[in-house]
Formats: structure tokens, sequence, C-alpha cells
């Protein structure tokens, strides 16, 4: 699974980067960016405020108004804030939720798990293909986006059709303050909604399990025996019938128990029993939640200077590529990680090493084998008796996780604490807890493509329950954010246009990097006027337009304002992509907690924000306008 | 308003949907099912109109209700959605996530399973494009044979389309044996019993393309497909699309050549190699014999430029008796009515000639041109001038036939596959082959180098016999083997620490390719000069010739 984004790193993302400079906002860390924008936001609204009203009732009177807002919220509201009153106004959104048949919406996710099948095509014969994955995806993109949409029009029309039907009257003349009307909306359709995605995330855990449930029986005419030089048994193997598109080939010791090879991402135990029948057990192994350790990459050049390594020509510069050769001598490049929290009890037998290399061959060479590489343990300490082990070369596989487990006892040519010849890996190499992993690509002129997070420990894994229970949290999360914002834009705006303003802080939290790269010139076709225009006379992207030269510069400057406004509102509004935890689960990676830790923050702040501005604009609306 | 306004109104409406519902119904009646049954309904107007021109669901292929619910739930986007997913399927292939990038193209063609080029252009996609991306062979077979899974698929919605029945065809053959991983594609084609049962699902019997060692040969196969793409187009009238008529019908000819070639790459020799490459042969002559259109608007056989060419001979030797010495005459009238510069160019050596002499030059030759037209009324009896015109509108029609079959013939390398069916029945040919062969393996494993030198030598003298009688195969990319094996050749001599033979009888192959010249220009380099001389057999006669003796004094 590719990280773009980096392995994240929850304090990191929290307080900025030690070399973060106040020039360069992407820089300062979600802590501060918070805090500016908050102060930002609190200089200016009241101020925005004070502008209106003073149009409308002189500059005194607009002061007294806003300063009586604040100073009501803080005084009155904030004390005398009633959990019991905002609980009643819970149970009554929640019962206007399913007055409003909301139900539907988990009708409408019945029945596309009924249909599923039709549309989701796991016919492929490809050994690799993972059908786990397509089923997770399936089910957790159709959540999302059902939850969302459901969430998006209960919160949208709630409020403004009590307006219009006059039925916010009989709430607003009781004692009921804004804040209570807000927040109880607000967790009365949270409330819903978590009931909906408690009911779908059990049902989708069942439908994957049962989708990818299936058994096979041996092909009783594919089996064979092997014997050893004295005619003992020494294995059977064969194949197993087709199921699901796919058999798998098989191999049982003398004592009748094996597996099969791992195809479509799962593997089967193979039982033979003592009336010479074999039983082949569920699959396993394709619901993972893969716990890797990353570690730090630096990547040396072929001169051996750090570097991002050499781009072989693909547009995609996720990976560095080092050139393979004879070490020290055809070329220095290699790469190197370092890895941390290394001690003896926590890796017992070894280092538990996955790979996921790339490869790219300038000349096609051994065809039936794979290009052959080298890893080799280093101490990070430069002063250390021992430096480093002798290699271990490998045969590269990829496009599959590649285990490889580090044994203690480790071969090199000085020799080190494990005797002559030898070297012991927490005792020699692991200096301070950190050890380097190094790797190499032995052959000439063939390349090994490598990120960071290609190379990790694997020390276990996490159940897959618990994972997928927390890429349900994520959607949480996201259809509180959602609920939040409806409710806040219903509190001055009318249903439709609410539900507009929803759907456009959803659009630019999912495409705010798109509009961040439009507004900077990074993506090419202009802002929405100068596409606008490109769609309706068929120019392409690339091409400068044909029109009048000043009528040109009239279109790139209003763009230029309008995506200059787009582009700060991707920074105010939250970002729903780092909500999407659905390639975790899908590829069988354990969601980080530090990952789980943003979303958490993320979601209480912006929650908090727009339940505070929901409280302002009902507070300050004219209910019987 | 008034009420009754109000009210009459309505009515008029309501009476106006009413007789609107008459014709709307009795264009949009729907077809009834099996066709060609007595109680079949043809339907309104519109379904007429969707059968006749053959754009109903049915008649085009397979209804699929995931493709149709799809299609149905865009609501009138559909253009929009495929757009963007063609959109996500870069994006995919961009970042190397394979799975995706295949749901993806399956939804894709869900959308829009009976634009063709769809079809087309997202199985060469998986074949070719996503297959090179992996480095074990054994996944990019599994993406090689993706694509011809797709093809297969898209041929179920759109029945009996040659074009994809031809391509599928092209990716079993071209693909999995013309690729640099060929040897392995084939050898896993051989054994891929689920694929070949796919083929067998979809009418393509595999046993009838088996190669010798009685398994399904790629390029066997390939031939059946090529050949349902044909009966698709001859049987049920379906066009040919993107392609031309002369390329279709040459791909199971081509196949059986392939396979035939291949088979000797394989190391079948002698009977079984022989009787592949004379069923090729056969093959060959069957789509010479096959009327194809030109795009000059008449039809012509590939066979038939010899007998075209020997008639254009017999009728200008007809013509130059008819009309004695007229071809002198006619080509002194023309030079006498060439421009005095044409003439003072025509006198320049060519050597001496400037770039513009050069074109007038050219032009100048064009104008002497002696042109069958030029004989009209030259006949030298007058009674013989109706022969001469209908000799001369003969000829002209034959050239421009010859013409058309030089091009043709040169887009598909006639000439050359129909020489080399006939070389490789040859008596010399199969031993060439299999001392070449053997020669190699023992090259290759080190053992027995003499035994490899004295097999190598035993191949060169076979195929200078069969160079002799067939130079022009000689010129081809195909002899690029014998330079390989020519090659392992030198090292083995190298190894046994002897020379390259002066007198080996294949330099004039070697000085055909780029490769055989670098082998000789090396050899020149370690052994001199005289080591690559080929002795010319008068060279030969003149060294035997006896001194010559004094005649006697007396």
């Amino acid at each position: 699974m590719a990280l773009e984004r980096g392995i994240p790193n929850f304090l990191h993302w929290l307080l900025g980067s030690p070399t973060s400079s106040l020039l360069v906002p992407a820089s300062w860390g979600f802590l501060f960016g918070t805090v500016a924008i908050c102060l930002l936001l609190f200089l200016i609204v009241p101020f925005v405020c004070f502008v209106i009203l003073s149009l409308q009732y002189g500059p005194s009177e607009a002061f007294y108004y806003v300063a009586r807002s604040i100073f009501t919220a803080v005084t009155e509201d904030l004390p005398r804030f009633s959990s019991r009153r905002t609980f009643a106004v819970a149970r009554l959104a929640v019962q206007e939720a399913i007055r409003n048949k909301i139900l539907v919406g988990f009708g409408i996710f019945l029945l596309l798990l009924l249909i599923a099948g039709m549309f989701l095509d796991t016919g492929s014969r490809d050994p690799v293909y993972n059908p786990a994955r397509v089923y997770l995806s399936f089910v957790l993109t159709a959540t999302n986006y059902l939850v969302l949409l459901m969430a998006l029009l209960l919160s949208a029309f709630s409020l403004p059709n009590d307006v219009k039907n006059r039925t916010i009257y009989t709430v607003v003349t009781k004692p009921i303050r804004a804040s209570e009307i807000v927040l109880g909306r607000t967790l009365g359709f949270a409330a819903v909604g978590t009931a909906m995605l408690l009911a779908m995330g059990i049902i989708s855990y069942f439908f994957v399990t049962w989708s990818l449930s299936h058994d096979h029986a041996i092909d009783a005419a594919s089996v064979n025996d092997e014997t050893g030089r004295n005619g003992s048994l020494v294995r059977r193997y064969g194949e197993t019938t087709i199921d699901q598109h796919h058999r798998h080939t098989f191999e049982v010791d003398a004592n009748g128990k094996g597996r099969t090879n791992t195809i479509r991402g799962h593997w089967h135990e193979v039982v033979r029993t003592e009336d010479g029948k074999y039983r082949v057990g569920p699959p396993q192994g394709h619901l993972i939640a893969r716990a890797p350790i990353y570690g730090q990459l630096i990547i040396f050049d072929r001169d051996g200077k750090q570097g991002k390594g050499i781009n072989v020509g693909n547009e995609w510069e996720y990976r560095g590529y080092i050139e393979g050769g004879t070490p020290g001598v055809q070329t220095k490049a290699h790469a190197v990680w370092t890895f941390s929290g290394i001690t003896a009890d926590r890796y017992k037998n070894g280092l538990p090493l996955e790979l996921n290399l790339r490869v790219f061959r300038t000349f096609k060479g051994e065809i039936e084998r794979g290009v052959l590489g080298e890893l080799v343990i280093r101490n990070p300490n430069p002063d250390a008796p021992v430096k480093r082990s002798g290699p271990i070369v490998f045969e590269s596989k990829e496009f599959v996780a590649d285990r490889r487990l580090i044994p203690v006892e480790l071969n090199s040519e000085i020799g080190g604490a494990a005797g002559a010849g030898k070297v012991d890996l927490f005792k020699d190499l692991v200096d301070g807890g950190q050890v380097q992993v190094e790797l190499r690509c032995v052959e000439p002129a063939q390349y090994f493509g490598v990120a960071e997070p290609d190379i990790y420990l694997r020390p276990g894994d996490a159940p897959f329950e618990l994972n997928f229970a927390k890429a349900y949290l994520s959607i949480w999360l996201q259809m509180l954010l959602v609920t939040g914002f409806g409710v806040t834009f219903s509190t001055f705006l009318s249903g439709p246009v609410a539900l507009m303003a929803s759907i456009s802080a959803i659009v630019l939290g999912f495409f705010g990097q798109f509009v961040r790269d439009i507004a900077t010139g990074t993506a090419y076709g202009g802002g929405p006027i100068e596409s606008f225009i490109r769609i309706i006379t068929q120019q392409n992207v690339m091409t400068d337009m044909e029109i009048n030269k000043i009528l040109l510069t009239i279109i790139k400057g209003c763009d230029g304002i309008l995506m200059h406004l787009l582009q700060a509102a991707t920074y105010i509004l939250p970002d729903y992509t780092q909500f999407d935890t659905t390639e975790f689960v899908a590829s069988g990676y354990n969601i980080f907690g530090s990952l789980v830790g943003q979303q958490l923050v993320m979601a209480a702040v912006y929650f908090t924000a727009v339940s505070i501005a929901g409280y302002f604009f009902l507070k300050t609306r004219e209910i019987a306008a | 308003m008034s009420r009754n306004a109000s009210f009459a109104r309505k009515v008029a409406y309501i009476a106006a949907i009413a007789l609107l519902l008459l014709p709307i119904a009795a264009i949009s009646q729907p077809a009834t099912l099996n066709p060609g049954r007595a109680e079949h309904f043809a339907g309104g107007k519109l379904s007429q109109l969707r059968a006749q021109h053959n754009l109903a669901q049915a008649e085009l292929g397979e209804i699929d209700p995931a493709s149709e619910t799809m299609k149905l739930s865009t609501l009138g986007l559909r253009g929009v959605a495929a757009n963007i997913l063609w959109g996500w399927a870069n994006y995919y292939k961009k970042i190397e996530d394979w799975d995706k990038l295949e749901m993806t193209v399956n939804q894709i063609i869900r959308l829009q399973p009976n634009f063709v080029e769809v079809w087309d252009f997202q199985a060469h996609n998986l074949s070719y494009n996503v297959s090179v991306e992996f480095d074990d062979y054994r996944m990019r077979y599994q993406w090689v044979k993706k694509g011809i899974d797709f093809l297969i698929l898209g041929s179920h919605y759109n029945r009996d389309e040659p074009g994809i029945l031809r391509q599928v065809g092209w990716f079993v053959g071209q693909k999995i044996g013309r690729a640099d991983e060929h040897m392995q594609f084939r050898r896993l084609f051989r054994d891929d019993k689920d694929f070949h049962q796919t083929f067998r699902d979809n009418g393509i019997e595999v046993d009838n393309g088996l190669g010798p060692d009685r398994k399904p040969d790629n390029w066997l196969v390939s031939k059946l497909w090529y050949e349902k793409a044909v009966n698709a187009h001859v049987a049920y009238g379906k066009p040919i699309r993107g392609t031309t008529p002369l390329l279709f019908y040459s791909g199971a000819p081509i196949s059986i050549m392939n396979s035939a070639a291949a088979m000797n790459k394989d190391g079948y020799f002698f009977e079984n190699a022989v009787l592949a490459w004379q069923q090729a042969k056969d093959s060959w002559l069957r789509y010479g014999e096959r009327e194809l259109p030109t795009s000059v608007g008449f039809n012509i056989r590939l066979n038939e430029k010899e007998p075209v060419d020997q008639r254009i001979k017999d009728a200008k030797e007809e013509l130059a008796r008819l009309c004695p010495s007229a071809e002198e005459e006619i080509r002194q009238d023309k030079l006498n009515r060439l421009s005095a510069e044409k003439k003072a160019v025509m006198q320049t050596p060519a050597a001496e000639r400037s770039s513009e002499q050069y074109a007038l030059a050219y032009e100048a030759e064009q104008e002497l041109k002696v042109l069958p037209r030029d004989f009209l009324g030259r006949a030298q009896r007058p009674e013989d001038r109706p022969r001469v015109r209908h000799i001369v509108d003969q000829i002209e029609q034959d050239e421009t036939t010859s013409r058309q079959l030089e091009i043709n013939r040169r887009i598909v390398n006639f000439e050359y596959w129909r020489m080399r069916a006939d070389s490789e029945l040859t008596d010399e040919a199969p031993q060439a082959h299999s001392d070449e062969y053997e020669g190699n393996k023992l090259a290759a494993s080190g053992e027995n180098l003499a035994k490899a030198r004295s097999l190598y030598e035993a191949a060169w003298k076979l195929y200078a016999v069969i160079f002799e009688k067939y130079p022009e195969l000689m010129d081809n990319a195909e002899a690029q083997d014998v330079i390989d094996s020519i090659s392992h050749y030198r090292d083995v001599l190298g190894q046994l620490d002897e020379p390259f033979p002066a007198d080996f009888p294949l330099w004039t192959l070697m000085d055909k390719h780029y490769k055989g010249q670098q082998i000789r220009d090396q050899v020149k380099l370690l052994q001199g000069r005289d080591a690559t001389e080929q002795k010319k057999p008068e060279d030969t006669k003149k060294d035997d010739k006896p001194a010559e003796t004094k005649p006697d004094a007396n």
C-alpha cells in the first residue's frame, strides 16, 4: 500500500516540524494553524458583523449588539447550558429522523449489498488479485457515501423545515438556549447516524466474510508423492479443484499436514486423514491487518551521496530507484532504513522484515529469475566494533509482500559476539535500540524502486475486526462533521441553500488538493470561468485560449480571485481525505494510532468550531422574520 | 377565468394527450422475443429500425443486467460517468493499483459495452502496457491472459464481431508467440488447462490446435480464432473493422507459418516440422487464391502475379512483332521532343549532376519511357491495328494489376513466406535446423564442444545449399537466428582455440546483417584480413591451372 502522504506522526502533525517557518503556513502544524485561524476568525468575524450591522443600525448600536452577543454567550449561555434540555432536543431530532423515513437509506444499503454481485466482478484469474480488497472497498465506500448523504439531508433541512412550518416557535418559546438547540439537533442526528452505521458495519462484516468464504476439494488425479532416497515418503503435492475462479497447489508432509499456496490473498490448511481423503480448511490470511513498524529511509546515489533516487521514467514519483551493480565497484547506490525500538525481547526470533520492492530492468537478463538484491544489517553507530553483517542475497519479488526473517545469528566476514564468521544481531548490530537495514541491487544495469514504507518490520498483526471498526470510526467522524456543518448552515440558510452549502463544504473537503493545484497553477485548465469557456468551445487544457487578449486578462484575473478564495476555504474547511481509511482496511494494513488520533483531534476541533458558529448564527437570527 | 373555460381546457388537454398516445404507442411498441417463429412480432417503427440496423441489444450481443442497470442509473450522464471512469483508470495505472484498474475497466465496459474500440483499447492496455510493468514473467502472462479474457468477454456483448475475434487471434498468436518471453509464455500456455477450457467454452476447440507435443500450441489456437473471425464476416455478413481484407485474411495462414517456424525453435524437425511446413505452404497457396479487393476498385488474387507478368511479357513480345522497330522510333521521337536543358542533363554523367539536374534527369527519364500506348497507330500492317489496340489495352490493365499485386504482396511479405515454406520443404532444411539446434545446445552446456563444432559445420554446409537456391532468404530478419548461432559457433571455436575458417560458407549471409558484419570484422581483426576473404571459384581455377610449358625450339 502506497503512503503518498508519508508515515503519519501525530506530534509532528500537531505541532509542526522542527524546521517549520512562520512564512510557510503548510509547515505550522495543526495546533498552531487552528489557533491562528481561530484568532483570525475571532477578529474578522465580529468586525464584519459590526460593519454589516452599522449599515443597518448605526455604529454604536452595532457595537452594542456584537458586544452583547459575545458577552451573553460567555456569561449566560455557557454557564447555564443544560444537558437535559440538549438531550431532549436530541430525542426529538431522533424521532423526526425516523418520521422522515431515514431507514430508507438503510434499505438502499441492503439493496446494494444484495445486487453487489452483479457489479463486483471478482472473476479475475490473477493469482495476486485480492477479492477481499474489492469487497472491503465496496462496503466501506458504499457505507461512507450513504451515511454522508443521509446526514446531509437530515441536517440541512431540519431547522429550515421547522421555521417554514412554524414549529420552531414551540421550541424557541421554551426556556431553551440556541446552543442547546444546535447541539441537541446535531447530537440527535449523529445518534441516528451512529445507529445506522453500527448496523451497516455489522452487516458489512458478515457480507464480506460470507462472500469470501469458499471451499475446495483436492483434485485426486493431480496428487503426486515425493519420496526420499531411502524410498520413504517426503511429501505429497497436487492441486485443488476450482472454486471462485481459482485453484491452489498444495503440499502435505509425511504426517499429512500442510497447506496450499497463497492465491488471491489467501491460503487453506490441508489435512490428509487416515483413510486417505483430504480435508481443505476455510480460507485464511485474506482478512488481515498488518501492523508494520516503519523505519526512516535514506537513499544514496551511485557516488554515495544522499538523494531521492533515480526516476526511471515513471510519471508517478512515489519511488526512487537505486542502481544495481557490484557494491562499491560499479556503483555505491543503496538504500538504508533505520528502525528504532529494536530489542531482543520484542524480536526474539530475529527481525521479521517484509519487502515491497519494485524492479526496473534495462535489459531482460535472466527472465526465469527475479533480479538479485542483497540486504546488509548495519550498526547505526559508526564507531561500533562490528559495523555490518555479511550480505543476505535474495531474489526480488514485485507486487507481493516478500517476508524475510533476519535471524539473530548472521554471517559476517570479521565475526562478533556470536563467534568467528558470525555476528549477533542484538549484541553486535543494535545500538540504542536502533538498527539499519541496507538494500542493494547486485545486478548491473537493473534497478530497485524503493519508498520509505516499502520495507518494514512485521512483528505481528492487529485484529482485523478492530481495524474494520476503526474504519467505521473514521466514517462516523465524517458523519459527525457533515451533520455539524449541515445544522450550522441550516441555522441561517433555507433548506436547499443549506444543502448546497454543505455539499460545497464536502466537495471542497474532498477535492481540496485539486483546488489548490488549480489556484497555484500546478494543474492545467485554469479557474471556473476559463475552464467553462474551454469546455463549450472544446479547447483542450494544454493550448492557449483562443480569445481576445484583454478578455483573457479579465477572465484570468477573475479566476485568480475566485480560486484564491476557494483555496483559502480549503484551508479552513476539514480535509475529508484525511478521514479516508478505506485503503488501509482493503489492503490489509492496520490504521495507525497516530492517524486515528489526528482524525479525532480534527473532528473535535471542527465540531466545536461549527457548533459555536451555529450557536451564534441561530442566536442572532430573527426567527419570526 | 370562468370555471367552464377552465374545465373545457382540461378536457381538451386530456383529449390531446390521449390522441398523442396512439402514435407514440405505435412507434414504440416493443418486439416480442423468439424471432423467426410464427408468433414473432416485429414491434413498432423504432423496434423495426433497431432490428434493421442491428442496434438492438439482443441483436448485438448478450443482455447484461448489470450493464443495463448501470446505464440506466447514470440518468443520461453515461458519457460523463464513462469519462470519469477513464480518468480513474489512467490514475490507477499511474499509481500501479492493478486491482482497481481492473475493476474500473470492468465498470467502463459495462457503461459502453457496444463501443468496440473500448474493448480494443483496454484489452491492449492490459495485455501490452500493464503486463510489462511486472518483473515476473508468470505475472506478465497473467495480465496478457487478462487482456485476452477481456476481448472474449467483449465478443459476448458484440456477437460475431470480426474485429474483436481477430484481435483475440492476434493476442494469442503475436503477444504470446513474439514477446521477449515467448518461450516462457508458450510453455505456460501449453499447460494452462483452465485457459484452454475458457476457449472451449467460447466455441474454440483447442484440440484442433495441438502442437507436436500434443498440447495446444498458441499459434495454432490463434489460427482457430482467426478462422472464427473470417466465419463471422463470411457467414454472418459482419463488416471487417479496423483492417483491410488483405490483412484480415492473412491472420490464419501466417499463424500456421509461425507455428511451423516455432517448432524448429522448440526442437522439432523432420516429420513434425515438415508436415507443419507443408500445411503452411498449402494454407498460403489457398490465401493466395482468395479474391481480395484493392484500393483502386478491382479485386486481385495474390497468386496471379506470375501469370500476369508472363502475360505482359508475351503481349510486349507480340507488340514488338507487330510493330517492328517501333520502340526505337518512339524513343527517338521522345528524345527529339525533350527540351535542350533536359537533353544536356541526360548527357551529363550521373556522378557530375547537381541536385537540380538529378530532378531534371528524372523527369527526362520519365518522359523518355516507352509506354504501350505509344505503339498505337504504329502497326506495320493496317489490318493489325485493332490487334495492337487490344494488346495495348491488355498490357495497361495487366500492368495496373501487377502493380497492385506487388504492393499487396509486399504488405504481407507474400513472396518471402512462399519461398520460406518451399525452402523448409527441401531435403537439406530439417537436417540443417537439427544440426544447428543440437550445436547450440552443446555450446550452451559446454559439453563436447568438438561435437558442437562438427554439428555447426554440417549445418553451415546445408544452409549454404539452401541459400544458394533461395538467396532472398538471407535478406530477411528471420535469418538473424542463423547469425546468432554463428556467433555461438565462433565462441566454441574460441574455446577450442581454433581459428574461424576462411572457407566459411555463409560469408554472404553475414555481410547482409549488422551482427554478421561485426563478427566478420572481429575475425578480421584477430586473424588477419585473409581469414575473411572468401576465395572465388575463378581464383581457385587460376591456381589450379598447370604451369605453361615452353614450346619446343623445333
